[in-house]
């Protein structure tokens, strides 16, 4: 039997968070959240891998709210869904996050076989997680994959990075960070619906995976947000309004010389 | 401390180079020297002599290949240990995004992703600015811990910075073998040709339907321009995934920068604030990308692409004709 955790995130639609110019952090207050695409095709990921008696546990950490995108892990197919939720969490960077990441996997499923995440959530865009938690628990990582099939010695990866695309033999413990792909999403089918009523999202805290506030949340953090800004424009700013005279600037715009250029 | 990347055709990647320039700005600042340190499995074809840093130092193994990031990360992680720079950088490649999450976590360090601007105050403290989710804003972070870690993207800071050669000090390491294994691998597409882009046309959503692409099209070609686009257009297939300029996709800096019909989002806008020059074709006048652009024009996006060629024809056409009398003379 093999055990896999897919951790997920859930993230704000797309241009409806702002962000505390006090605190320099993000305020999510009651914007619509969605599942981060990356963590679903990680997901979707590990449906393909998962056989027969398999387990496939989705682990979040986030607000209680976070609870609606674990639940539809398990409509589509997880076997169970931890939620870490705790107020010093709040302010975690990544290296924060990771390390309360691997406290929660090796509390709740200690003999995790495969561990998949999303390359990256939408929101923050750093891309820093799966690594960092690939080096606290231990594990050797492949970024970017697109496609995970079980071969004799381990886990053969299509990896799509950048210009290349790569075939990687993986050992069967380790962190998959789950790229875009082209993954078809599927819809939860009537006996997942069913199964899945059967099953909760149990809650934990960090006293349940032996971490106190002082070692995540900002307190745990190494770096912070110090000013935030519109970015500065300082340019000309010439108004045009009429067809043929912006098609005129266009052609001169295209064929000015850098050295005429006023600073 | 810059991380010298050696790519797949066994040269030293430009992004790091470019970085390089960066740190030494950073350094002289701080009046510390700039390293380099090189990750290969192979001695480079290039000369270092004209890499920007006081001082290149070459680590070499056989494990450290470029499709794998896990021997990079050790090696890194001995030269770091080794020197405790101040300042440790890394370009945004998507190597450099595996290898530099790994090594924070190894060094138990903070780290801020793809920072697209850098600055030491008096202290020494490294400002690192990267665009922030949630609209219209930039922001600022500086790390608690050394070395301070930041990755940057290629091409986003530019720095031009003449230095003496550096010292050049090589060092062969046993490294074990990754337990990542690289099987084999291709090529996906040709690098397009936009970061030496001259002229840019960029189209948006404002464009109207796929079909008006050929106009944009014939548009570049005639200005000697590339094409390039914004996200929603690499998302509906109109463009490649390559040409798509922004956070999530490349950044340029060209000498005119002419947007069709794009808003201009934060994201879209850090791929290409550091133009020469912006021209922005747009309907609304309050756009984001009007209240940056040099030259603002208040029209329909393809009346104006559609003239431009019109006239370039009639250009093509009149010289047609000129050479034609010079001939005859
Ligand atoms: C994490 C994240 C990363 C992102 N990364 C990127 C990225 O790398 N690159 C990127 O571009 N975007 C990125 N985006 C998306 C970005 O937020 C914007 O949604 C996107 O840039 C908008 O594209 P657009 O300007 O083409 O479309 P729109 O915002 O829809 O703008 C269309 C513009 O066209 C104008 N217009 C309409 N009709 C006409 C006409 N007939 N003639 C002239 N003008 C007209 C409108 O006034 C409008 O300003 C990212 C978003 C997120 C959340």
């Amino acid at each position: 039997m093999t055990r896999m955790v897919v951790l997920v995130k859930q993230v704000p639609e797309p241009g409806t968070v702002t962000m505390d110019r006090e605190t320099g952090r993000l305020v999510r207050g009651s914007a619509p959240a969605m599942l981060n695409p990356y963590c679903e095709n990680a997901l979707e990921l590990g449906l393909q891998l998962m056989d027969e008696n398999d387990e496939l546990i989705a682990i979040s950490m986030g607000p209680p709210a976070t609870k609606a995108a674990l639940r539809r892990c398990l409509e589509l197919g997880a076997t169970g869904a931890v939620l870490l939720a705790d107020p010093g969490l709040a302010g975690s960077d990544a290296r924060a996050t990771a390390i309360a990441l691997a406290a929660a996997i090796r509390s709740c499923v200690p003999d995790v076989d495969l561990v998949l995440t999303g390359k990256q959530a939408m929101d923050g865009d750093t891309a820093q997680v799966p690594g960092m938690l690939a080096e606290v628990m231990g594990l050797p990582v492949a970024y970017d994959v697109i496609k995970a099939t079980w071969v004799e010695d381990g886990i053969e990866v299509m990896r799509s990075s950048g210009e290349y695309m790569d075939r990687l033999l993986v050992p069967a413990h380790s962190l998959l960070a789950v790229g875009r792909g082209s993954m078809i999403r599927r819809l939860p089918s009537i006996s997942d619906l069913l199964r899945s009523r059967e099953l909760k999202v149990s809650t934990i805290s960090l006293v349940d995976i032996g971490l106190t506030p002082a070692m995540v949340g900002s307190k745990g953090s190494a770096t912070r947000v110090v000013r935030l800004f519109s970015p500065e424009v300082k340019r000309k700013g010439i108004i045009i309004m009429n067809v043929e005279e912006g098609a005129a600037m266009v052609l001169e715009a295209a064929h000015l010389d850098r050295g005429e250029e006023a600073g | 401390m810059v991380w010298g990347q050696v790519d797949r055709d066994g040269r030293l990647s430009q992004a790091s180079i470019g970085l390089a320039s960066v740190a030494c700005e950073l350094a002289s600042v701080m009046r510390v020297k700039s390293t380099m340190v090189i990750t290969t499995e192979r001695m480079l074809h290039m000369g270092l002599e004209n890499v920007p840093a006081n001082k290149v130092l070459v680590l070499r193994c056989d494990h450290l290949t470029p499709m794998m990031m896990e021997g990079h990360v050790q090696a890194m992680e001995l030269a770091v240990r080794d020197a405790a720079p101040s300042i440790l950088l890394i370009s945004a490649t998507p190597e450099g995004r595996e290898l530099a999450p790994r090594l924070a976590a190894r060094l138990e360090v903070g780290l801020t992703a793809d920072c697209t601007a850098l600055d030491v105050d008096d202290l020494g403290i490294l400002q690192q600015t990267r665009p922030a989710f949630g609209g219209e804003l930039m922001a600022t972070i500086v790390s608690s811990t050394q070395p301070q870690m930041a990755t940057v993207r290629p091409g986003a800071i530019i720095s031009d910075v003449s230095l003496p050669p550096p010292v050049i000090e090589s060092r062969d390491l046993e490294l074990p073998r990754g337990q990542v294994i690289w099987i084999d691998g291709s090529k996906l597409k040709e690098t397009s040709d936009l970061a030496g882009a001259e002229v840019v046309i960029a189209v948006g959503r404002g464009v109207g339907n796929v079909g008006n692409m050929v106009i944009f099209e014939r548009l570049a070609y005639l200005m000697g321009a590339s094409l390039a686009c914004s996200r929603p257009l690499a998302d509906a297939g109109w463009m490649q995934r390559g040409c798509q300029v922004g956070q999530s996709g490349i950044t340029i800096a060209p000498r005119a920068y002419i947007a069709f019909g794009i808003s201009g989002s934060l994201q879209h806008r850090v791929g290409m604030n550091s133009s020469d020059i912006v021209v922005a074709i747009n309907l609304d006048p309050e756009a984001p990308i009007m209240q940056m652009a040099d030259i603002r024009v208040v029209a329909d996006a393809v009346d104006v692409a559609s003239k431009v060629i019109s006239m370039l024809e009639q250009q093509a056409g009149l010289s047609h004709v000129i050479d034609e009398d010079a001939l005859k003379k």
